[in-house]
């Protein structure tokens, strides 16, 4: 729990997001009425400490991958703001934020799809070399034979087109890419959700390995709580757009606070024959972003719901050291989720 | 235990490619008793997908059932016609897959597709056969089971349709139904109420069900006995209580250590080192000697047959049946 | 892999796969070993054709009245027309203008087309809508309606046809790239190359540009077939090439009023046209096998 108590709140986070929203528009169900707007991130702050795992948990369509791009940047975020080691990237000219690229990657789910079919890998390694340095042509090949090797390939995969490699092997070419500029932190996303399990363990174990040598930070996105737990260092748990929950991972696996934190480790199917954890089915369908329920987000869902929920968004409280819940049911003291390590930025929070 | 309701012995199924023939299913072999829940594991490529379509003859050019028979209730499926196989397909196994959108046709509504299989297999009339559907759609636990009738595919959501896909499956009770992969496009929290409704469904209507899946965690919960499937061939077969607390062979081994779990926290997992063969029909020993921790001087010249180690326990390796546990 | 291999370069050993499949595609095919003999046929005749042609000069539109309207003979295999000029010298000649007319036209209409299409479909907003709808408006014209009035308001001749078919031709292009676009600006490895930091025009050129390359060529190859169809067209209208010139559409256009009793007159040019287009329109599928790596063995 590192950064987490309260005196030792002093590393300031790598990344620290506050009030994060994107809005989607979608087109209006009559020719002149007005655009619906879909909330695919309301309002989330989270924080990454450096040298962290962040894992970030939802089910589809809760808003995790956009949260993910929005980051990055790749996606304009609507509102709010991200600050990347106490930078405001939201604000960032094109140039600026070119240059910031460098220090923050993405891996993406698909590892065939993340990788241009018609580049062989070694271009597909080049690429952000040729983007950002320029390297004579043997200091290129040199960087990245050294890339590949890192990852676990050889010189005899360079001249090899994506869909001749594994999609194990697909994922360590994305991971060598990703890595190519020497970022500091990487957006996970979902990297190991399309591979097998025995490769998905190679993976996994590769990424914690990257992760030592070079001091990286991760946002893990996940819908797999197994692997989630396995290799982060905190949770944060999303549901329609919203954190619900977040703390260091045994605080959120061994005492989770919200009751869909709770059904979601129930449903997680364990290689024990015939036993799951508390077994807590959910009723009923995930409820649309473009039409969410007022009040609690679950509510429509929660086995615990009180009239409350249904009006007032819940509160977030404290309910242990660094372990936050954003439910009406919840007991601690009420806190602003930005702030549980103190940020140096002299920036005022509402 | 008398006539096992499915039969399936030494299959093989092979594909023509460009780069010649490939056995995707080689030499595969179990029994499915009345009203059991069986489990088929396996990794991509495996050969799991190609044996559950080879059961309803689904196999199509470039690919071909190049050996084996499979019994229903003793019946030979090799020697049915086209037409036979049409009316077991639906009536007696009836099949769901992996992503239920694609399954649906998008441009006809729901009832209209159960009582359009509901009418194919019995001689009912649009009435009865509507008043079926209604049945088992509620029997699959969609709330609302009048309004779904009237919805297209794409007014649902996944959990939904694959319901739905469920509810068409069940329309004709078949005696066995084949369930592929039918939670892996699906949320944690819906996968696990499909789940509960396969086992609850199995249980009210006494259906056998093949369950075909790449995730041990759900055979574990669902499923009696399963098979592990190595390369198109079976590595290990039992009662599921027996392979999970004593796998015997090293890939069951490797597959279920590859698992992270809340003691593998901040531990390297144990890794199955390499990559599946391309071509394992074309491998004379063993198809996994090549990622195997031990393998003996004969993995890699013969091929291991499957040898019970324990009642009803089989398994397919040399390490295994000779040496005690490996 | 050996040890061999890996010494060479990865573009080394790219391009020798990508002979070795070319190789494999042509000759495993039929028909794209006819396409691809008739189209290098038809290159050496545009090339070479008047050291090849028995009569160039009368190719280029010299007059013989003494052999006016011969039938096929041993001097004049495809006979002659009412000028008196060999027809086969006239076609072989013909060839290099069908060539760069179509070549021009098709390169005009691909380079604009498909960068527009390119440009709107990953740049999208408002430059999108701006593109799309000129393009629509292009579009609402019948293609050879609009190159006819094109024509007709700045002159016939062969220069304005094309430039007057090409002008008509681009939205094509820009309508099949920009779908295309659109689709692979979703796609991860689009989003990995701007999270890496390529800037936009670079996305463009690398990765965007380069995966529409199979639907371009075949719907250029098969166009090249189109505009020798199209030129033909307005030559035979008489707004494309002009007498003398050696075009195909015009020689078809001149023996029309001969038909039955020449037979020959319109009968082979119409025939060299015939069998062109048809070697384009399946060189097209036999190009997008070559250039997809997804093929390579």
């Amino acid at each position: 729990m590192k950064g987490a108590t309260v005196a030792g709140r002093v590393d300031e986070p790598l990344v620290q997001v506050r009030s994060l929203a994107k809005l989607f528009r979608a087109r209006g169900d009559w020719l002149f009425t007005r655009p619906r707007l879909i909330r695919a991130v309301d309002r989330v702050d989270l924080w990454i400490a450096r040298g962290e795992v962040l894992g970030l948990v939802g089910e589809s369509g809760c808003g995790k991958t956009t949260l993910g791009r929005c980051i990055l940047r790749l996606i304009e975020p609507t509102d709010g703001e991200v600050l990347f080691d106490g930078q405001d990237i939201l604000r960032l000219s094109r140039s600026d934020l070119q240059r910031i690229r460098r220090e923050m990657q993405i891996v993406f789910q698909n590892p065939l799809a993340s990788l241009s079919p018609r580049f062989h890998v070694f271009d597909i390694v080049a690429e952000p070399l040729r983007t950002h340095l320029r390297l004579s042509r043997a200091e290129e090949r040199e960087r990245v034979l050294a890339l590949l090797e890192m990852v676990g390939l050889g010189a005899q995969h360079l001249a090899r087109y994506p869909h001749e490699l594994s999609g194990g092997q697909c994922q360590r070419v994305a991971i060598a890419r990703a890595l190519s500029l020497e970022p500091r932190f990487l957006v996970l996303d979902e990297p190991t959700s399309a591979l097998d399990v025995s490769v998905q363990a190679q993976i996994l174990n590769l990424l914690a390995e990257l992760k030592e040598q070079r001091g990286l930070t991760y946002l893990f996105i996940s819908h797999d709580l197994r692997v989630v737990h396995h290799i982060s260092d905190r949770i944060a748990v999303m549901y329609l757009g919203r954190l619900v929950e977040s703390g260091h991972v045994e605080q959120v696996f061994d005492r989770p606070g919200h009751p869909y934190t709770r059904a979601l480790l129930g449903s997680i199917p364990l290689p024990v024959p015939g036993g799951r954890r508390e077994r807590l089915l959910l009723p009923g369908q995930v409820p649309s972003p473009a039409n969410p329920p007022p009040g609690c987000r679950f509510h429509t869902r929660c086995p615990e719901a009180r009239p409350l929920c249904q009006q007032a968004d819940p509160p977030w409280r404290e309910i242990d050291v660094g372990h936050l819940v954003a439910c009406h049911l919840a007991e601690g003291k009420e806190v602003v989720p930005a702030e549980p390590i103190a940020p140096r930025v002299s920036r005022k929070e509402v | 235990m008398g006539e096992p309701l499915l039969r399936v012995e030494n299959l093989c199924v092979e594909f023509r490619t460009r780069r010649g023939i490939v056995r995707a299913v080689d030499g595969v072999s179990f029994e499915i008793q009345h009203r059991e829940s069986f489990g088929l594991v396996g990794e991509t490529g495996c050969g799991k997908t190609v044996t559950g379509l080879s059961i309803l003859r689904l196999i199509s050019r470039p690919g071909r059932i190049a050996g084996g028979h499979i019994w229903l209730e003793g019946e030979d499926l090799g020697s049915k016609s086209e037409e036979e196989m049409q009316s077991i397909r639906g009536g007696r196994i009836a099949m769901i897959f992996q992503d239920p959108a694609s399954s649906l046709n998008p441009v006809f509504t729901v009832g209209s597709q159960i009582v359009r299989v509901i009418r194919r297999h019995q001689p009912v009339s649009r009435a009865e056969a509507q008043a079926r559907a209604l049945e088992v759609l509620e029997a699959v636990g969609l709330p609302d089971a009048p309004r779904v009738l009237g919805c297209y595919p794409h007014e649902l959501s996944g959990g939904m349709q694959q319901r739905v896909m469920i509810a068409m499956a069940l329309s004709c009770r078949p005696s066995l139904l084949i369930a592929d992969e039918p939670t892996t496009a699906l949320d944690v929290t819906i996968e696990a109420q499909i789940l509960a409704l396969l086992r609850d469904l199995q249980q009210r209507y006494g259906i056998a069900l093949l369950l075909i899946t790449h995730d041990l965690g759900i055979i574990a919960e669902t499923c009696s006995r399963l098979a592990v499937l190595y390369a198109g061939r079976v590595a290990e077969i039992g009662p599921t209580e027996a392979i999970f607390s004593a796998p015997r062979h090293p890939y069951t081994q490797g597959l279920m250590a590859a698992i992270p779990r809340p003691g593998s926290r901040g531990r390297r997992l144990a890794a199955i080192p390499g990559t599946v063969p391309a071509n394992p029909g074309s491998i004379p020993g063993c198809a996994f000697a090549s990622r195997c921790g031990q393998p003996r001087e004969r993995c890699w010249s013969d091929r291991p047959s499957l040898t019970e180690v324990a009642p009803g326990h089989l398994v397919a390796c040399y390490v295994a049946t000779t040496e005690g546990r490996p | 892999m050996s040890t061999r291999e890996s010494a060479r370069s990865p573009e080394e050993l790219q391009t020798q796969r990508r002979w070795r499949h070319a190789a494999h595609v042509i000759t495993r095919d039929p028909l794209a070993l006819f396409s691809v003999l008739v189209i290098t046929g038809f290159l050496v005749l545009a090339i070479a054709g008047p050291w090849i042609a028995p009569y160039p000069e009368q190719g280029f539109g010299k007059t013989n009245v003494a052999t006016r309207m011969l039938p096929p003979s041993r001097e004049h295999p495809l006979g002659t027309d009412r000028l008196g000029r060999d027809i086969l010298s006239r076609i072989i000649i013909g060839a290099r203008p069908a060539l760069s007319t179509s070549l021009i036209v098709v390169g005009l209409a691909v380079a604009i087309g498909s960068l527009l299409g390119a440009v709107a479909g990953y740049v999208g907003g408002w430059v999108d809508d701006l593109i799309m709808r000129i393009t629509d408006l292009f579009l609402a014209f019948p293609s050879l309606l609009l190159a006819m009035a094109i024509v007709a308001a700045i002159g016939p001749g062969l220069t304005n046809a094309m430039l007057a078919i090409a002008i008509s031709w681009w939205p094509w292009y820009t309508r099949l790239v920009r779908g295309i676009a659109l689709s692979l600006r979703e796609r991860h490895f689009v989003e990995a190359a701007r999270a890496v930091g390529v800037p936009s025009l670079g996305i463009i050129f690398r990765h965007i540009l380069p995966n529409c390359l199979s639907p371009i060529l075949v719907q250029a190859t098969i166009d090249i077939g189109t505009v020798i169809l199209a030129s033909g067209g307005l030559a035979f209208i008489g707004l494309g090439a002009q007498p003398p010139a050696p075009d195909w559409g015009l020689m078809v256009s001149e023996g029309r009023a001969f038909l039955l009793t020449q037979w020959w007159y319109s009968t082979f040019p119409g025939l060299a046209i015939f069998v062109t287009v048809l070697a384009f329109n399946l060189l097209g599928d036999t190009l997008r096998d070559i250039f997809d790596p997804r093929q390579y063995r």
